[in-house]
Protein backbone atom coordinates (compact mmCIF):
# COMPACT_ATOMS: atom_id res chain seq x y z
CA UNK A 1 0.00 0.00 0.00
CA UNK A 2 1.38 3.34 -1.22
CA UNK A 3 0.87 7.23 -0.34
CA UNK A 4 1.19 7.45 -4.00
CA UNK A 5 -0.50 6.47 -7.35
CA UNK A 6 0.75 7.48 -10.64
CA UNK A 7 -2.22 6.29 -12.48
CA UNK A 8 -4.52 8.39 -9.81
CA UNK A 9 -2.19 11.05 -10.25
CA UNK A 10 -3.06 11.21 -14.08
CA UNK A 11 -6.12 10.86 -13.78
CA UNK A 12 -6.47 13.98 -11.25
CA UNK A 13 -4.68 15.82 -13.44
CA UNK A 14 -7.30 15.69 -16.09
CA UNK A 15 -9.63 17.48 -14.26
CA UNK A 16 -10.48 20.73 -14.47
CA UNK A 17 -7.59 23.42 -13.74
CA UNK A 18 -10.33 25.94 -12.54
CA UNK A 19 -8.23 29.64 -11.23
CA UNK A 20 -9.35 32.67 -9.30
CA UNK A 21 -11.20 35.31 -11.10
CA UNK A 22 -9.05 38.45 -12.90
CA UNK A 23 -10.69 40.53 -9.97
CA UNK A 24 -9.07 38.46 -7.35
CA UNK A 25 -6.28 38.64 -8.71
CA UNK A 26 -5.76 41.84 -9.47
CA UNK A 27 -6.31 43.16 -6.03
CA UNK A 28 -3.94 40.79 -4.30
CA UNK A 29 -1.29 42.29 -6.91
CA UNK A 30 -2.24 46.11 -6.20
CA UNK A 31 -2.28 45.02 -2.54
CA UNK A 32 1.15 43.62 -2.88
CA UNK A 33 2.50 46.66 -4.46
CA UNK A 34 1.31 48.78 -1.96
CA UNK A 35 3.10 47.23 0.52
CA UNK A 36 6.33 46.59 -1.65
CA UNK A 37 6.69 50.55 -2.02
CA UNK A 38 5.55 51.11 1.41
CA UNK A 39 8.61 51.97 3.74
CA UNK A 40 10.14 48.53 5.01
CA UNK A 41 8.79 48.63 8.87
CA UNK A 42 11.28 46.59 11.20
CA UNK A 43 10.21 45.68 14.57
CA UNK A 44 11.32 47.03 17.82
CA UNK A 45 13.00 44.17 19.21
CA UNK A 46 14.74 43.69 15.21
CA UNK A 47 16.37 47.13 15.26
CA UNK A 48 17.49 47.41 18.73
CA UNK A 49 18.04 43.67 19.31
CA UNK A 50 22.11 44.26 18.63
CA UNK A 51 22.96 47.66 19.94
CA UNK A 52 21.06 46.36 23.40
CA UNK A 53 22.98 43.23 23.19
CA UNK A 54 26.23 44.98 22.37
CA UNK A 55 25.59 47.47 25.33
CA UNK A 56 24.65 44.71 27.83
CA UNK A 57 27.94 42.79 27.11
CA UNK A 58 29.82 46.16 27.67
CA UNK A 59 28.11 46.75 30.99
CA UNK A 60 28.57 43.62 32.32
CA UNK A 61 31.86 43.13 31.49
CA UNK A 62 32.81 46.23 33.30
CA UNK A 63 30.77 44.95 36.48
CA UNK A 64 32.54 42.15 36.35
CA UNK A 65 35.90 43.93 35.74
CA UNK A 66 35.43 46.38 38.44
CA UNK A 67 34.28 43.60 40.86
CA UNK A 68 37.42 42.15 40.39
CA UNK A 69 39.77 44.91 40.84
CA UNK A 70 37.84 46.38 43.92
CA UNK A 71 37.19 42.67 45.53
CA UNK A 72 38.60 43.92 49.06
CA UNK A 73 40.53 41.09 49.75
CA UNK A 74 41.44 40.57 46.15
CA UNK A 75 45.80 39.07 46.51
CA UNK A 76 46.46 41.50 43.38
CA UNK A 77 45.20 44.89 45.50
CA UNK A 78 47.97 43.52 48.06
CA UNK A 79 50.90 45.14 47.62
CA UNK A 80 53.96 44.24 49.28
CA UNK A 81 55.54 45.93 52.11
CA UNK A 82 58.48 48.46 51.45
CA UNK A 83 61.42 47.71 52.68
CA UNK A 84 61.98 50.62 55.41
CA UNK A 85 58.12 49.15 57.03
CA UNK A 86 60.36 45.96 57.54
CA UNK A 87 62.25 47.11 61.34
CA UNK A 88 58.82 49.00 62.16
CA UNK A 89 57.31 45.02 61.68
CA UNK A 90 59.61 43.94 64.34
CA UNK A 91 58.53 46.62 66.95
CA UNK A 92 55.02 45.15 67.35
CA UNK A 93 53.62 44.54 70.36
CA UNK A 94 52.53 41.62 71.31
CA UNK A 95 49.12 42.73 72.30
CA UNK A 96 48.62 44.25 68.86
CA UNK A 97 49.64 40.74 67.34
CA UNK A 98 46.54 39.04 69.78
CA UNK A 99 44.30 41.45 68.23
CA UNK A 100 45.44 40.84 64.58
CA UNK A 101 45.07 37.15 65.53
CA UNK A 102 41.48 37.69 66.54
CA UNK A 103 40.66 39.49 63.32
CA UNK A 104 41.99 37.02 60.96
CA UNK A 105 40.34 34.67 62.78
CA UNK A 106 36.95 36.27 62.41
CA UNK A 107 37.63 36.84 58.76
CA UNK A 108 37.89 33.35 58.08
CA UNK A 109 34.98 32.27 60.31
CA UNK A 110 33.15 34.94 58.72
CA UNK A 111 34.43 33.72 54.95
CA UNK A 112 33.19 29.95 55.48
CA UNK A 113 29.63 31.34 56.54
CA UNK A 114 28.93 33.18 53.11
CA UNK A 115 26.74 31.19 50.99
CA UNK A 116 27.86 33.25 48.24
CA UNK A 117 31.67 32.58 48.41
CA UNK A 118 34.11 33.02 45.41
CA UNK A 119 35.98 29.99 44.19
CA UNK A 120 39.19 31.61 45.60
CA UNK A 121 37.80 30.72 49.25
CA UNK A 122 39.16 27.06 49.63
CA UNK A 123 42.61 28.38 49.35
CA UNK A 124 41.71 31.18 51.47
CA UNK A 125 40.41 29.00 54.66
CA UNK A 126 43.63 27.05 54.29
CA UNK A 127 46.07 29.80 54.86
CA UNK A 128 43.43 31.07 57.55
CA UNK A 129 43.78 27.39 59.20
CA UNK A 130 47.51 27.46 58.54
CA UNK A 131 47.83 31.17 60.86
CA UNK A 132 45.34 29.59 63.28
CA UNK A 133 47.43 26.76 63.52
CA UNK A 134 50.83 28.97 63.29
CA UNK A 135 49.34 31.42 65.71
CA UNK A 136 48.26 28.19 68.45
CA UNK A 137 51.71 27.13 68.00
CA UNK A 138 53.24 31.17 69.10
CA UNK A 139 50.78 30.88 71.72
CA UNK A 140 52.83 27.74 73.54
CA UNK A 141 56.11 29.56 73.34
CA UNK A 142 57.55 31.27 77.09
CA UNK A 143 56.71 34.61 77.11
CA UNK A 144 60.05 35.22 77.27
CA UNK A 145 60.59 34.65 73.97
CA UNK A 146 57.81 36.90 72.82
CA UNK A 147 59.71 40.15 71.21
CA UNK A 148 61.14 38.07 68.88
CA UNK A 149 58.26 35.56 68.31
CA UNK A 150 56.14 38.94 67.42
CA UNK A 151 58.42 39.56 64.42
CA UNK A 152 58.53 35.98 63.06
CA UNK A 153 54.23 35.86 63.45
CA UNK A 154 54.57 39.13 61.26
CA UNK A 155 56.71 37.78 58.76
CA UNK A 156 54.50 34.74 58.77
CA UNK A 157 51.15 36.54 58.65
CA UNK A 158 52.43 38.94 55.49
CA UNK A 159 53.80 35.54 53.93
CA UNK A 160 49.98 34.02 54.42
CA UNK A 161 48.20 37.56 53.41
CA UNK A 162 50.28 36.94 49.96
CA UNK A 163 51.94 40.10 50.64
CA UNK A 164 55.66 38.14 50.27
CA UNK A 165 56.29 35.84 47.41
CA UNK A 166 55.92 32.36 49.31
CA UNK A 167 58.80 30.01 48.67
CA UNK A 168 59.32 26.61 47.32
CA UNK A 169 58.91 23.70 49.25
CA UNK A 170 62.87 23.09 48.82
CA UNK A 171 63.35 26.56 49.54
CA UNK A 172 61.21 26.70 52.70
CA UNK A 173 63.10 24.34 54.49
CA UNK A 174 66.07 26.25 54.15
CA UNK A 175 64.54 29.62 55.22
CA UNK A 176 62.92 27.99 58.35
CA UNK A 177 66.51 26.59 59.28
CA UNK A 178 68.15 30.16 58.67
CA UNK A 179 65.49 31.63 60.50
CA UNK A 180 65.64 29.17 63.37
CA UNK A 181 69.07 30.49 63.81
CA UNK A 182 68.99 33.97 62.89
CA UNK A 183 66.41 33.92 65.84
CA UNK A 184 68.36 32.41 68.46
CA UNK A 185 71.78 33.23 68.68
CA UNK A 186 72.15 31.40 72.20
CA UNK A 187 70.74 28.52 71.39
CA UNK A 188 72.69 28.04 67.84
CA UNK A 189 75.88 29.13 69.80
CA UNK A 190 75.27 26.08 72.39
CA UNK A 191 74.70 23.76 69.05
CA UNK A 192 78.27 24.96 68.07
CA UNK A 193 79.73 24.42 71.52
CA UNK A 194 78.04 20.88 71.57
CA UNK A 195 79.67 20.39 67.95
CA UNK A 196 82.82 21.40 69.56
CA UNK A 197 82.60 18.77 72.26
CA UNK A 198 81.70 16.06 70.19
CA UNK A 199 84.85 16.89 67.89
CA UNK A 200 83.44 18.15 65.06
CA UNK A 201 85.64 20.61 65.28
CA UNK A 202 85.47 21.14 61.58
CA UNK A 203 81.59 21.56 61.34
CA UNK A 204 81.82 23.38 64.31
CA UNK A 205 84.02 25.93 62.78
CA UNK A 206 81.79 26.28 59.79
CA UNK A 207 78.65 26.94 61.40
CA UNK A 208 80.42 29.50 63.81
CA UNK A 209 81.63 31.70 60.64
CA UNK A 210 78.37 31.46 59.29
CA UNK A 211 77.06 32.95 62.30
CA UNK A 212 79.40 35.31 63.02
CA UNK A 213 78.61 36.18 58.88
CA UNK A 214 75.44 36.72 60.00
CA UNK A 215 75.54 38.26 63.89
CA UNK A 216 79.08 40.32 63.55
CA UNK A 217 78.09 42.68 66.42
CA UNK A 218 77.11 39.50 68.71
CA UNK A 219 79.57 39.24 72.15
CA UNK A 220 80.04 35.91 71.80
CA UNK A 221 82.14 33.52 74.24
CA UNK A 222 85.64 33.57 74.80
CA UNK A 223 85.92 30.14 72.99
CA UNK A 224 84.49 31.47 70.24
CA UNK A 225 86.53 34.23 69.92
CA UNK A 226 89.70 32.37 70.00
CA UNK A 227 88.71 30.59 66.73
CA UNK B 1 -4.01 26.76 -3.84
CA UNK B 2 -7.37 28.20 -4.92
CA UNK B 3 -8.12 24.83 -6.50
CA UNK B 4 -7.32 23.73 -2.84
CA UNK B 5 -10.00 25.75 -1.60
CA UNK B 6 -12.69 24.82 -4.26
CA UNK B 7 -12.07 21.09 -3.97
CA UNK B 8 -12.71 21.50 -0.08
CA UNK B 9 -15.30 23.91 -0.01
CA UNK B 10 -16.98 23.01 -3.19
CA UNK B 11 -18.28 26.72 -3.83
CA UNK B 12 -16.76 29.12 -6.21
CA UNK B 13 -17.68 32.15 -4.09
CA UNK B 14 -16.39 31.20 -0.99
CA UNK B 15 -13.41 29.68 -2.23
CA UNK B 16 -12.16 32.50 -4.11
CA UNK B 17 -12.53 34.67 -0.63
CA UNK B 18 -10.44 32.39 1.06
CA UNK B 19 -7.68 32.21 -1.44
CA UNK B 20 -7.88 36.59 -0.95
CA UNK B 21 -7.88 36.36 2.36
CA UNK B 22 -4.67 33.75 2.63
CA UNK B 23 -3.20 35.93 0.07
CA UNK B 24 -3.89 38.72 2.09
CA UNK B 25 -2.62 37.95 5.12
CA UNK B 26 0.50 36.92 3.56
CA UNK B 27 1.29 39.73 2.11
CA UNK B 28 0.10 41.59 5.48
CA UNK B 29 2.53 39.73 7.66
CA UNK B 30 5.85 39.34 5.45
CA UNK B 31 8.03 41.11 8.22
CA UNK B 32 7.60 37.91 10.27
CA UNK B 33 8.09 35.44 7.40
CA UNK B 34 11.03 33.29 8.20
CA UNK B 35 12.69 30.94 6.59
CA UNK B 36 12.25 27.81 7.75
CA UNK B 37 11.01 25.61 5.40
CA UNK B 38 9.72 25.42 1.76
CA UNK B 39 7.61 28.75 1.00
CA UNK B 40 4.51 26.43 -0.15
CA UNK B 41 4.88 24.68 3.14
CA UNK B 42 4.35 28.04 4.69
CA UNK B 43 1.39 28.93 2.39
CA UNK B 44 -0.28 26.02 2.98
CA UNK B 45 0.10 26.33 6.33
CA UNK B 46 -1.91 29.89 6.43
CA UNK B 47 -4.29 28.14 4.03
CA UNK B 48 -5.16 24.80 6.44
CA UNK B 49 -5.64 27.21 9.11
CA UNK B 50 -7.83 29.63 7.41
CA UNK B 51 -9.48 26.30 6.16
CA UNK B 52 -9.91 25.28 9.20
CA UNK B 53 -11.31 28.79 10.48
CA UNK B 54 -13.80 28.67 8.05
CA UNK B 55 -14.92 25.28 8.67
CA UNK B 56 -15.29 25.65 12.30
CA UNK B 57 -17.82 29.14 11.70
CA UNK B 58 -19.54 27.10 9.10
CA UNK B 59 -19.85 24.51 11.51
CA UNK B 60 -20.41 21.48 8.24
CA UNK B 61 -18.51 20.17 5.72
CA UNK B 62 -19.47 20.01 3.05
CA UNK B 63 -18.40 19.97 -0.74
CA UNK B 64 -20.83 21.23 -3.74
CA UNK B 65 -20.87 19.38 -7.29
CA UNK B 66 -20.49 22.44 -9.83
CA UNK B 67 -17.20 22.03 -10.14
CA UNK B 68 -17.59 18.69 -11.99
CA UNK B 69 -19.71 20.25 -14.62
CA UNK B 70 -16.83 20.98 -17.08
CA UNK B 71 -14.88 18.44 -16.63
CA UNK B 72 -15.26 16.44 -20.10
CA UNK B 73 -14.24 19.48 -21.79
CA UNK B 74 -10.24 19.91 -20.35
CA UNK B 75 -9.31 16.64 -21.97
CA UNK B 76 -7.06 16.33 -25.25
CA UNK B 77 -7.97 12.28 -25.74
CA UNK B 78 -9.42 11.04 -28.90
CA UNK B 79 -13.73 11.08 -28.52
CA UNK B 80 -14.18 6.95 -27.43
CA UNK B 81 -10.88 7.52 -24.61
CA UNK B 82 -12.08 11.11 -23.59
CA UNK B 83 -15.26 9.70 -22.64
CA UNK B 84 -13.45 7.07 -20.37
CA UNK B 85 -11.00 9.47 -19.42
CA UNK B 86 -13.46 11.86 -18.46
CA UNK B 87 -16.10 9.24 -16.86
CA UNK B 88 -12.85 8.45 -14.39
CA UNK B 89 -12.16 12.08 -13.55
CA UNK B 90 -16.04 13.30 -12.86
CA UNK B 91 -15.99 9.98 -10.70
CA UNK B 92 -12.64 10.42 -9.01
CA UNK B 93 -14.18 14.27 -8.01
CA UNK B 94 -17.02 12.70 -6.87
CA UNK B 95 -15.06 10.65 -4.67
CA UNK B 96 -12.81 12.90 -3.36
CA UNK B 97 -15.75 14.69 -2.02
CA UNK B 98 -16.96 11.68 -0.13
CA UNK B 99 -13.19 11.55 1.80
CA UNK B 100 -12.93 12.19 5.48
CA UNK B 101 -12.38 15.83 5.37
CA UNK B 102 -8.69 14.91 6.61
CA UNK B 103 -7.93 12.99 3.86
CA UNK B 104 -8.97 14.56 1.55
CA UNK B 105 -7.12 17.35 2.62
CA UNK B 106 -3.73 15.02 2.43
CA UNK B 107 -4.29 14.48 -1.13
CA UNK B 108 -5.06 17.44 -1.96
CA UNK B 109 -1.63 19.02 -0.92
CA UNK B 110 0.13 16.16 -2.23
CA UNK B 111 -1.78 16.47 -5.78
CA UNK B 112 -2.14 20.44 -6.21
CA UNK B 113 0.59 21.82 -4.13
CA UNK B 114 3.07 19.10 -4.08
CA UNK B 115 3.88 18.26 -1.09
CA UNK B 116 5.31 15.27 0.15
CA UNK B 117 4.25 13.33 3.52
CA UNK B 118 6.93 15.13 5.87
CA UNK B 119 5.38 18.64 4.03
CA UNK B 120 1.71 17.41 4.73
CA UNK B 121 2.57 16.99 7.89
CA UNK B 122 3.92 20.30 8.42
CA UNK B 123 1.26 22.55 6.93
CA UNK B 124 -1.22 20.73 8.65
CA UNK B 125 0.50 20.62 12.20
CA UNK B 126 0.46 16.78 12.65
CA UNK B 127 2.86 13.86 13.08
CA UNK B 128 4.61 12.72 10.02
CA UNK B 129 3.14 9.39 10.34
CA UNK B 130 -0.67 10.47 11.16
CA UNK B 131 0.19 12.85 7.67
CA UNK B 132 0.97 9.13 5.90
CA UNK B 133 -1.85 7.34 7.26
CA UNK B 134 -4.19 9.85 5.55
CA UNK B 135 -2.65 10.13 2.17
CA UNK B 136 -2.69 6.36 2.38
CA UNK B 137 -6.27 5.95 3.11
CA UNK B 138 -7.31 8.48 0.70
CA UNK B 139 -5.19 6.96 -2.34
CA UNK B 140 -6.63 3.78 -0.84
CA UNK B 141 -10.30 4.71 -0.85
CA UNK B 142 -10.15 6.53 -4.31
CA UNK B 143 -7.78 3.32 -6.13
CA UNK B 144 -10.80 1.07 -4.82
CA UNK B 145 -13.64 3.51 -5.82
CA UNK B 146 -12.40 3.71 -9.20
CA UNK B 147 -12.57 0.09 -9.74
CA UNK B 148 -15.72 0.12 -8.65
Amino acid sequence: LSEHDSELSAIYRESPREEPGAKIDAAILAAAHREAKARPRRSVTRSWGIPLSAAAVLVLSATLTLMVLYEPDAPQRIAPPPASEAPAAKQVQPGDDERRREAVSDKSEKKAESPAAPTALPERDAQASKARSDDARFEATPPSESQDKASQSETRRAELAGALPRPAPQDREDTASARLKEEMPEQWLARIEKLRAEGKIEEAQKSLAEFKKRYPHYAVPDWAKEE
Amino acid sequence: LFRYFLRQCGDRGEAEELFQDVWMNLIRARSRYQVRAKFTTYLYALAHNRLMDFFRKKSVVFVGASELENVADCTMQPPEEQASLGEQVAKLLRLLQELPPPQREAFLLHEEAGLNVEEIAAATGVAKEAAKSRLRYAVQKLREGLRD
